[in-house]
């Protein structure tokens, strides 16, 4: 964790340097070369039938700072951070359970957690909209306890959206915070209960601490994409709460039909990932001096 | 004196393992109590009963007079040292020691002396920077010590605390642990399974057995006069010999019957002689448990010589005498044990 201890040995030289061409390939062909050519066509501007056309043009970023979008963007990221703080909220105590659990049954409840992913997301989607919609299941069941009149929207609704996107995201902050609660000695919580913490000051000034780590990878996996998500805001927001995901989308595919603006939209969104990506590794680095 | 700690008709039970079964024990203020027994026998449990981490099925633990039995760890004025250390790695040494302070509401300036006098008690100066990896086990070990004695609790629980050193650092600590208790006046209670530990430590030792309290006395006490075969066979070596009641002795075998100077009971019992009290001598002793024995077999202790004697009777005995003259197998010795020594202990 300290950076002394982490100074990579050099031990792949020439002799073993080739290995490394699968990953170097895989990241130029992946990575770098889409990243590029959106950086090439967030300079360019389109014609009427909305082809690309390689003049170049600084006013797709111009455009990127129009209220608007700006409020979309504010948004999406309001909607990102609110996901992760939920799923924060929800994943400490699972994770931390788990971890302190006997072998069997830890595998059995690391594998609920990832069963999720054996189907597509999609379906899972669809299946959140049954259940919501105004004859889904929820309003069935309010309506035959007796507890609502008339069916209620939740659909279509901010609720919506965030529910969706915590239920889509929880688990990519349950496995690392996971893998991080684990190593924690049981020990250290005895001795700081017995230092005299209670509970919360021991989640505080140990717990929290010492699964940082985890926490840091589970934000990262969990708010980036939940601000470029567009599938869950169209789908359980109706579109009528677009997000920073669903306006590139638009660009791309949708009616749009703007491929530069998308592109500078895209690049805009990849440096701010970059930049508060910086800042935490900054940050987490001075932490631990 | 006063009760610090005391456990009355304690019970917990893991599963169907009774860990601790019906323990009743005081430890006195300002004194060095061992909890002593093989791996198993409910010492940590009982341990971690005092502190906090267990809570007992039946019965009830107290603190300094008052019932603690159901307050969380937290709220005990009690502070313990783990086994492992249990130091938190990201926390400098400093950090660590000043941890429980800062629980208490100290000032800062409080917590600095504090943390100054605890790091001067353990000899840890020049290391408050450091962090809990860059230190050795000994260190480690220091640490945990001035970290748990910092907020001056009313007693101090050692769990096997030197166990994880080697031989030399731990005879070190030892004289250490004792020269700290003796100066910081805490009750200290400390468990360890290992009787040479209990001896040099503690004032009282408490020996278990399967969850079962067996004895509690001063070391001396429990050497000489020990209640059972095991509390005999744990603490130091012993000649545990099977005897029947004949006449005012005990007879080991067709050859030896040995005079006793304890009262002991009619029934068929067990009689420990411990090796270093039998006398070995050319010719007959004056006394009365005087016995032919052959050597069968000597080894080299450095300081001592230890000897395998068999009786005319075929009763084996182990021996031990100071090295001068090695005996040579197949000597012959009129071997004599004072009646005072020869001690009957219970199954």
């Amino acid at each position: 964790m300290r950076s002394g201890a982490a100074t990579p040995t050099r031990a792949s030289g020439s002799r073993t340097g080739w290995l490394l061409l699968p990953l170097a390939g895989w990241l130029v062909a992946f990575v770098l070369a889409p990243a590029l050519i959106l950086l090439v066509i967030s300079f360019a501007t389109r014609d009427d039938l909305g082809r690309v056309v390689f003049a170049f043009s600084l006013e797709n970023y111009g455009r990127v700072f129009d209220p608007v979008y700006l409020g979309i963007f504010a948004r999406s990221v309001g909607y990102a951070a609110l996901t992760t703080v939920l799923c924060i909220a929800l994943a400490y105590p699972v994770a931390w359970h788990i971890a302190r659990l006997g072998a069997p049954w830890r595998q059995r409840l690391l594998l609920l957690v990832m069963i999720p992913f054996w189907t597509s997301f999609l379906i899972r989607t669809y299946a959140w909209i049954t259940i919501l919609k105004q004859e889904g299941l929820l309003n069935g069941v309010l309506r035959h306890a007796g507890l609502i009149a008339a069916p209620l929207e939740f659909l279509y609704t901010p609720g919506a959206v965030v529910l969706g996107l915590v239920y889509a995201y929880l688990p990519f902050m349950i496995l690392p915070l996971y893998a991080s609660a684990e190593k924690v000695e049981p020990s250290l919580i005895e001795a700081a209960h017995d230092l005299g913490c209670g509970p919360w000051r021991t989640f505080a000034t140990i717990v929290l601490p010492l699964t940082r780590p985890g926490l840091a990878a589970g934000v990262m996996m969990v708010f980036v994409p939940a601000i470029g998500m567009f599938a869950i805001s169209d789908l359980m927001g109706g579109a009528r709460v677009p997000m920073l995901g669903n306006v590139i989308q638009d660009q791309f595919v949708g009616q749009a039909r703007d491929k530069p603006f998308g592109a500078a939209l895209g690049v805009v969104f990849l440096l701010l990932f970059l930049v508060s990506y910086a800042l935490l590794r900054r940050r987490a680095e001075v932490r631990l001096g | 004196m006063s009760a610090a700690v005391e456990w009355r008709a304690v019970r917990r039970r893991f599963g169907t393992v009774t860990a601790v079964d019906e323990v009743s024990l005081v430890v006195q203020a300002g004194e060095f109590l061992t909890l002593l027994g093989p791996s198993g026998c409910g010492k940590t449990t009982l341990l971690r009963l005092a502190a906090g981490f267990e809570t007992p099925e039946a019965g009830t633990i107290w603190l300094g007079g008052a019932d603690v039995t159901h307050e969380p760890p937290f709220r005990r004025d009690v502070n313990q040292v783990f086994q492992s250390y249990a130091l938190f790695p990201h926390l400098t040494v400093r950090d660590n020691i000043a941890f429980g302070l800062r629980r208490q509401g100290l000032p800062g300036a409080a917590v600095t002396a504090r943390v100054r006098e605890a790091v001067e008690l353990v000899a840890l100066q020049g290391c408050e920077a450091r962090w809990p990896h860059e230190l050795s086990g000994g260190q480690r070990q220091r640490v945990a010590l001035a970290r748990a004695l910092a907020p001056r609790p009313a007693v101090l629980l050692l769990d096997e605390p030197l166990s994880a050193l080697d031989a030399r650092l731990r005879r070190t600590m030892q004289e250490e642990l004792k020269r700290l208790q003796r100066q910081v006046g805490t009750t200290f209670v400390f468990v360890t399974h290992d009787q040479d530990e209990a001896m040099v430590l503690s004032d009282r030792i408490a020996v278990l057995q399967a969850g079962r309290l067996v004895q509690v006395g001063t070391g001396p006490e429990l050497y000489r006069r020990p209640a059972t075969a095991f509390v005999a066979e744990f603490l130091g070596l012993t000649n545990l010999l099977p005897a029947v009641r004949a006449g005012e002795g005990w007879r080991i075998d067709a050859a030896v019957t040995l005079a006793s100077a304890a009262a002991g009971a009619a029934a068929p019992a067990w009689i420990s002689v411990r090796p270093e009290r039998v006398a070995l001598a050319p010719a007959p002793p004056p006394g009365p448990n005087g016995f032919r024995v052959r050597v069968e077999e000597t080894v080299f202790r450095g300081a001592l010589e230890q000897l395998t004697v068999v009786t005319d009777g075929g009763t084996r005995l182990l021996v031990l005498r100071a090295g001068g003259c090695p005996a040579q197998p197949g000597q012959l010795f009129w071997a004599g044990v004072p009646p005072e020594e020869v001690v009957t202990v219970g199954a």
